[in-house]
């Protein structure tokens, strides 16, 4: 079983990072001994569209492309649709995660995202905003949301073990605990249509 | 064994040596833990994309007092070689890392480290070379320095890197060998890819890996100050060796060190529990009849495309070519010997001819007894990307063009863009 994710966004968002630490979660759970996360290789500046990649399976990867065909796309900032649109790169039967405030249809209708294609919508402004889980008091940090979100449609990687990945990855418990709220507030928070 | 309470008491009272671990690493840190397990000790670099963090994850250990090592901060790759040079010359284990320009930059210090035989291991981070400005990566800055008297090495995933490493120093450090050491592996998808590697204990490392006992010839000290190198005249004199016998006993060395890489990794497999092969890698060729070749990303990616081709009946399988210099001539000729069609993929060109694997691939084969019609195909260029539909598109192509056994002079370039 091998799964390809693709993340989108914008630089100064945290796909690199979200890739990172799904790939760590997914080699905890003992189900994944093969991992690859690698980002977008390109100019790295706060605010240009970036995207990470992450391949996870039980088999040895010999892939060493990009993912053209992604079972996950996750969209951390949908003004990335407006500039260059994955959704035709999903793969049959795969799932959007797409973190904004307006509904499905909204979305679909706005981003030409087909009725067929599945869609997992979660507010992480709104969730940042809510529990303080901000850079500098106003900026959302959206990595560690999304892997909630993840965590809900990949039901091979238990919320917990998220958890354990971001505590590993920040060494003071308070700014861990807070992460790992995000996580589960987005995590409870998807709706899938 | 009536001794046996003692023994099992003394067993018990011995520091118990820190188990392996499998970090999640990307492919240049995975090359700078290597560095670190070997206890090398004189570091000498110059930053560039996408080396930098090997080096940068050095300069921590130093900084940390992990690594007991000198870093020695220079203002260009030709002195990073430079410093290396003299650093090896005195009996010490020394590493660097570069890409691209910045491997170009030490071209002429490169033939210095490989003419005066010294033991000198380097990561070469691969990238495309300008112009035009290119920080992507392809083979072109390795392939470039064939013929410097290197050995060269490429990897195809991160735990390979780590273990090459190791592996490298044990094998420019044998005095059969005394050359230099390149660890090849593309840059950004393996540099800058995470993937779970395993770190040997120290105590297997050292087994492994004995400190550098130097060419006795050369272990410079101040009290004792020798010339090296000196003007080398075109015919023997006064019982020293001339210009062209050196540089014989330099190409024979190269030409033995494919089967002391080959013991080398038999030695590390007994350790470490992995084998990467020796000089060559297969995947699936036992019953095939098309060989996919390529290094690094190129090769672990034709990987992907067996079962498709497999699926659409032609019986393919791929030989990863690891060690690029010396050329394992003999290895690759018992590999594909009997094989009906080889496409090679390069992510090179020698420039004027075709891919350089492809030629030499060729040259192996030259005089065996019906032997394989071989197709290069030049690939991910520049970090084009090199997909396993491009593996599949060349190989259904080279296996048409076998049937007539045609000849193109011209090369064919896969995944080109633009109407080109």
């Amino acid at each position: 079983m091998a799964i390809a994710i693709a993340f989108y966004g914008r630089g100064g968002q945290g796909a690199v990072t979200a890739a990172n630490l799904l790939v760590k979660a997914a080699y905890k759970t003992g189900k994944f001994p093969y991992i690859m996360a690698f980002p977008v290789f390109g100019p790295e500046r706060r605010g240009a569209p970036v995207g990470a990649f992450a391949r996870i399976s039980n088999q040895e990867i010999f892939d060493r492309d990009k993912i053209h065909n992604p079972d996950i796309i996750v969209i951390m900032d949908p003004s990335i649709f407006k500039t260059a649109n994955p959704t035709g790169t999903l793969k049959k039967g795969g799932i959007m995660i797409v973190n904004s405030s307006e509904d499905a249809s909204t979305l679909r209708e706005k981003y030409g995202i087909p009725s067929g294609t599945k869609i997992g919508i979660v507010d992480i402004v709104k969730i940042c905003f809510e529990i303080k889980l901000l850079i500098d008091d106003n900026t959302p940090i959206f990595n560690t949301p999304v892997l909630g979100a993840l965590a809900s449609v990949l039901p091979q990687i238990p919320l917990d073990t998220m958890y354990s990945a971001i505590k590993e990855h920040f060494p003071n418990p308070r700014v861990a605990e807070l992460n790992a709220e995000g996580a589960r507030r987005a995590h409870d928070a998807l709706v899938t249509s | 064994m009536t001794s046996g309470g003692k023994q099992e008491a003394e067993d018990a009272s011995r520091p118990v040596p820190p188990a392996r671990e499998t970090l999640i690493l990307t492919g240049n840190h995975a090359a700078s833990f290597a560095v670190k397990a070997a206890r090398v000790q004189v570091i000498s670099a110059y930053p560039i994309t996408p080396q930098s963090p090997v080096v940068e994850k050095l300069s921590e250990f130093v900084e940390d007092g992990e690594l007991k090592a000198r870093m020695i901060r220079v203002e260009s790759e030709q002195s990073a070689m430079a410093s290396l040079i003299s650093a090896s010359t005195t009996g010490t284990r020394v590493f660097t890392a570069t890409s691209s320009h910045g491997l170009s930059y030490m071209h002429e210090q490169l033939a210095w480290a490989a003419g005066t035989r010294l033991p000198v291991v380097m990561c070469i981070v691969t990238r495309a070379i300008g112009a035009p400005w290119s920080v992507w990566p392809d083979h072109q800055d390795a392939v470039s320095e064939r013929d410097t008297g290197w050995i060269q090495i490429f990897c195809e995933d991160n735990q390979e890197i780590y273990d090459t490493v190791l592996e490298a120093y044990k094998i420019a450090e044998d005095e059969r060998v005394y050359l230099p050491v390149a660890v090849c592996y593309d840059g950004y998808i393996l540099s800058h890819t995470l993937m779970p590697v395993e770190l040997m204990s120290q105590a297997e490392v050292d087994k492994f890996l004995p400190p550098f006992k130097s060419h006795l010839m050369l272990a410079m000290s101040m009290d004792d100050p020798v010339g090296v190198n000196p003007v080398t005249v075109p015919e023997p004199r006064e019982g020293f060796p001339a210009y062209m016998e050196l540089r014989h006993r330099m190409q024979k060395a190269l030409e033995g060190a494919a089967a002391v890489m080959e013991e080398v990794e038999a030695e590390f497999a007994k350790v470490s529990g992995r084998h990467h092969g020796g000089a060559v890698r297969s995947y699936r060729l036992d019953d095939a009849e098309v060989a996919l070749v390529g290094m690094g990303s190129c090769s672990s990616q034709a990987k992907v495309a067996i079962d498709d081709l497999r699926a659409a009946g032609i019986k393919a399988g791929v030989l990863t070519v690891r060690l690029f210099r010396p050329f394992p001539k003999r290895q690759i000729r018992e590999v594909l010997k009997g094989k009906k069609v080889v496409a090679v993929f390069d992510r090179d060109v020698a420039y004027g001819l075709e891919g350089a694997l492809c030629a030499e691939t060729k040259a192996s084969l030259y005089g065996i007894p019906d032997p394989p019609y071989v197709h290069g195909f030049i690939v991910g260029i520049g970090g084009r990307d090199f997909t396993t539909e491009n593996a599949i598109e060349g190989t259904r192509l080279a296996v048409e063009r076998s049937r007539n056994r045609e000849i193109h002079d011209e090369t064919t370039w896969l995944n080109l863009m633009e109407g080109e």
